[in-house]
């Protein structure tokens, strides 16, 4: 059993998985944001390649209003 | 026209994009201004349906520079991280660093930002760090290989103004070399045009606007005072003195041969 977290939202799967494939199974295969796992950076060229850890924490960030 | 960074930018006003009543009011504001640079910042998605697109589609329509924040960092580590997420959305290497030390007043870990400086300018950013007044921490930015400060006027947010001039002086009059930009604490356009009127390179503001009655009237207003402090800063400010001089010569005046004889 896998546990990842998304934007804190728990997910759980049975078999391994890449980041690439989580994104595209939560309706985020294309989009204007960026990505951390356990608060490091994730380019996106990396995210087909990243084989998902069990308690990996991903957040998924996009541009909002700043001061 | 001057150089922010290798761009040209003719504006010395940089505007931020928090906290208006609307994205319409907001655009309109950032045009009143005239700037050429505004801030913005990351969040995480709620959502997969376009979150955040909106926003950024109105910024994109208004061909200014953008410059991304480290805004709610707080330590270095983080601050990377949020730069490196910054570059990629926004494909820029300007990253505005925060990384805040205290909560009551949101004033920067000066350790802080000088380690998150150095990990950013190896991984070539221009960094553009929030910092305080402080003359050594300012000093300790540029050694780790910031170009451009950003000493705050009085906390984020407060609107009080620059409450230590002597300090800001000083750090213009000891690093004559470094683009210094006023960030945080401006409340009215007389504050900004002081903080022109003292050499300062540029006035980053955005609550003082934001949360202005009229936005874009207030953009205008201090899109006027930026440019009156700056032309006033280039004209030479004249030496305070102590003792009043008459304007007016007094010499053949009427009547001064008779006050002169003490008649």
């Amino acid at each position: 059993m896998l546990t990842i977290y998304l934007n804190s939202k728990k997910l759980t799967f049975t078999t391994t998985i890449t980041l690439d494939e989580i994104l595209q199974n939560n309706g985020y295969a294309a989009g204007h944001f960026a990505i951390a796992i356990n608060r490091q950076f994730i380019p996106r060229a990396s995210y087909a390649a990243r084989q998902l850890q069990d308690g990996d924490q991903i957040d998924i960030v996009t541009p909002m209003q700043g001061g | 026209m001057w150089i922010l960074s290798g761009k040209e930018i003719s504006s010395r006003l940089l505007l931020g994009t928090a906290q208006y009543p609307s994205l319409q009011i907001m655009q309109d504001a950032i045009r009143e201004s005239c700037t050429n640079v505004v801030t913005v910042s990351l969040r995480r998605q709620i959502s997969a349906e376009n979150a955040g697109r909106n926003f950024w589609d109105y910024i994109k329509s208004l061909n200014c520079h953008v410059l991304p924040n480290t805004a709610g960092c707080r330590n270095a580590e983080d601050a990377v991280t949020t730069a490196e997420m910054a570059r990629e959305i926004f494909h820029t290497n300007w990253i505005k660093l925060e990384v805040i030390g205290d909560d009551y007043n949101l004033q920067p870990d000066p350790f802080g930002l000088v380690k998150a400086a150095e990990m950013l300018v190896k991984k070539g950013f221009e960094v553009f760090p929030y910092c305080t007044d402080d003359f050594v921490l300012c000093q300790r930015l540029l050694d780790a290989g910031c170009k451009i400060l950003m000493p705050w006027a009085a906390p984020i947010g407060s609107g009080k103004g620059i409450l230590n001039p002597y300090a800001l002086e000083t750090l213009r009059a000891r690093l004559p070399d470094a683009t210094l930009i006023i960030d945080a604490g401006i409340g009215k356009p007389s504050h900004a045009a002081q903080a022109m009127e003292m050499g300062f390179d540029a006035v980053l503001l955005n609550t003082a606007v934001s949360l202005a009655k009229n936005p874009p009237k207030m953009a205008a207003a201090f899109r006027d005072a930026v440019r009156a402090g700056r032309a006033g800063y280039e004209a030479g400010i004249m030496q305070e003195r102590n003792m009043a001089q008459p304007s007016t010569p007094v010499i053949d005046t009427p009547f001064w041969h008779l006050q002169e004889a003490g008649k």
